[in-house]
């Protein structure tokens, strides 16, 4: 697919471990922000996250950058993408070892919590938190597992926008945000994590992730703080 | 699926010293459902043998219980890849590894995640197989990946620590770490010895060694 009118594009920006893109330039055009799972249930109180008993202050800390990021990628005309991940309310899309798991830690997936049923569609707990909230115009994927490919139309959307550049942001690194820019980049999308817009529930373990991403001269794609991309977008 | 009411714990069958939970979930080590899953990654140099640890002895124990062997090749994304000649096995040859593998099953990624377009989904249903031994290199890439992407589609993983190389050495306890989060986010972790044991004593499968799977991709 051809884009035949005249559209701004904007410099490659310092990432690690090579400037990104590695074709030169961001042509919002063929790029596409990808926001995953930033959900009640994982960054909100009383959500699945928070019934575990992790720290929210470490999945929550990307939430004002990406907002920030947000407004500008929207600015920029980037194809804006946010992901859920959850299952239906008779949690047939529940595989049942996910089920027994989540029970063994006192959250089973489709149990009565704070926030509603956890992890299922149509919950509070299910819903994208205020702060980068989708609006108008925006797609949202529906998932079941925590590669966002995985079961849903994400890849032909992306096909039939003419997206190949890929800039994600969400929670958590080291599981959705991971195996999504793994089969994002298994499938030839040049990808991008913003470092500040993401967070784990383990501090190490999101260091980790972001680490490996950058081996063998960048096996998963690059990593670079938003200030970065929002320099080159001129912000 | 089996349905397990976690009340009849009596039953379970398990393979000791897994974490974070008595693996596998449902308490039935079946043989013929198990496939041992060696991740490899063709086109790079392979680790030493003494970084595989107790793969060798894993495979050999597995292949007498009746657990099928499945080969899984990985490789960079279509774009990265290198010319053909600049192969590791084009160049030195298979590894020690790869030629005493004798796979019962061979599927062959395109990218790192061993079930991007390959034929390994429907050879595991093919074959009954719902339970995965997750060993290989490189951890951190592809047998990760191909763990991460099983775990979605149902199939319940044990990555067997001591059979596993990284690539990076000191990513190793994240790699870990990351998978036994959230009460097993991917599966649980556990030691070749501990299966070894677990498969002497489960029931053997009587199909496995008749089975004639097709060995291309």
């Amino acid at each position: 697919m051809t884009i035949e009118t005249a559209v701004q594009t904007y410099p490659a920006i310092d990432a690690k471990p090579y400037s990104w893109p590695y074709d030169g330039k961001i042509d919002p055009a063929h790029t596409a922000m990808i926001n995953i799972d930033w959900q009640v249930d994982f960054c909100g109180e009383g959500g699945y996250v928070d019934a575990m008993g992790y720290d929210l202050s470490l999945t929550r800390a990307g939430l004002e950058p990406t907002a920030r990021m947000l407004a500008a990628a929207r600015e920029a005309g980037f194809m804006i993408i946010h992901t859920r991940e959850g299952h239906r309310p008779d949690l047939s899309d529940l595989p049942p070892n996910k089920k027994w798991r989540s029970a063994q830690i006192g959250a089973e997936i489709g149990s009565l919590g704070p926030c509603g049923r956890i992890l299922t569609r149509g919950e509070p707990g299910w819903e994208i938190v205020d702060e980068v909230a989708p609006v108008e115009g925006e797609y949202i994927i529906d998932k079941p597992g925590k590669g966002a490919f995985y079961a849903t139309d994400l890849d032909l959307l992306l096909r039939n926008h003419g997206i190949t550049h890929i800039v994600l942001t969400g929670i958590t690194t080291d599981v959705c945000v991971h195996t999504t820019m793994r089969d994002a980049n298994d499938r030839g999308y040049e990808c991008l994590l913003l470092t500040d817009c993401t967070g784990a529930t383990d501090y190490g373990n999101y260091e980790a992730a972001l680490k490996m991403v950058t081996m063998q001269g960048g096996v998963f794609g690059a990593i670079a703080p938003s200030s970065s991309l929002l320099a080159s977008l001129g912000k | 699926m089996t349905q397990l009411s976690t009340s009849f714990d009596v039953d379970r069958s398990t393979v000791a010293g897994t974490r974070p939970y008595a693996w596998p979930w449902d308490g039935i080590i079946d043989c013929s459902k198990l496939g041992l899953v060696v991740v490899q990654a063709p086109d790079s140099p392979p680790p030493a043998t003494e970084q595989l640890g107790s793969l060798p002895a894993l495979i050999e124990s597995a292949r007498r219980a009746g657990v099928r062997i499945v080969q899984v090749d990985t490789q960079p994304p279509f774009q990265l890849r290198m010319p053909r000649s600049e192969r590791t096995d084009d160049l030195v040859g298979p590894s020690p590894l790869r030629r005493s593998l004798r796979p019962d099953i061979v599927a062959r990624s395109s990218g790192w995640n061993g079930f991007f377009e390959s034929s390994l989904d429907s050879k595991l249903r093919h074959a009954s197989i719902t339970h995965l031994l997750m060993t290989g290199y490189w951890l951190e890439i592809g047998v990760h990946s191909t763990m991460r992407a099983g775990n979605d589609m149902g199939y319940e993983c044990l990555l067997v620590e001591d059979a596993v190389a990284a690539f990076e050495p000191s990513l190793t306890g994240n790699s870990l770490s990351s998978i036994e989060m959230s009460g097993g986010i991917f599966g649980a972790i556990g030691n070749a010895a501990a299966v070894v044991e677990a498969l002497a004593a489960a029931p053997q499968s009587s199909q496995s060694a008749s089975v004639q799977l097709e060995k291309q991709s």
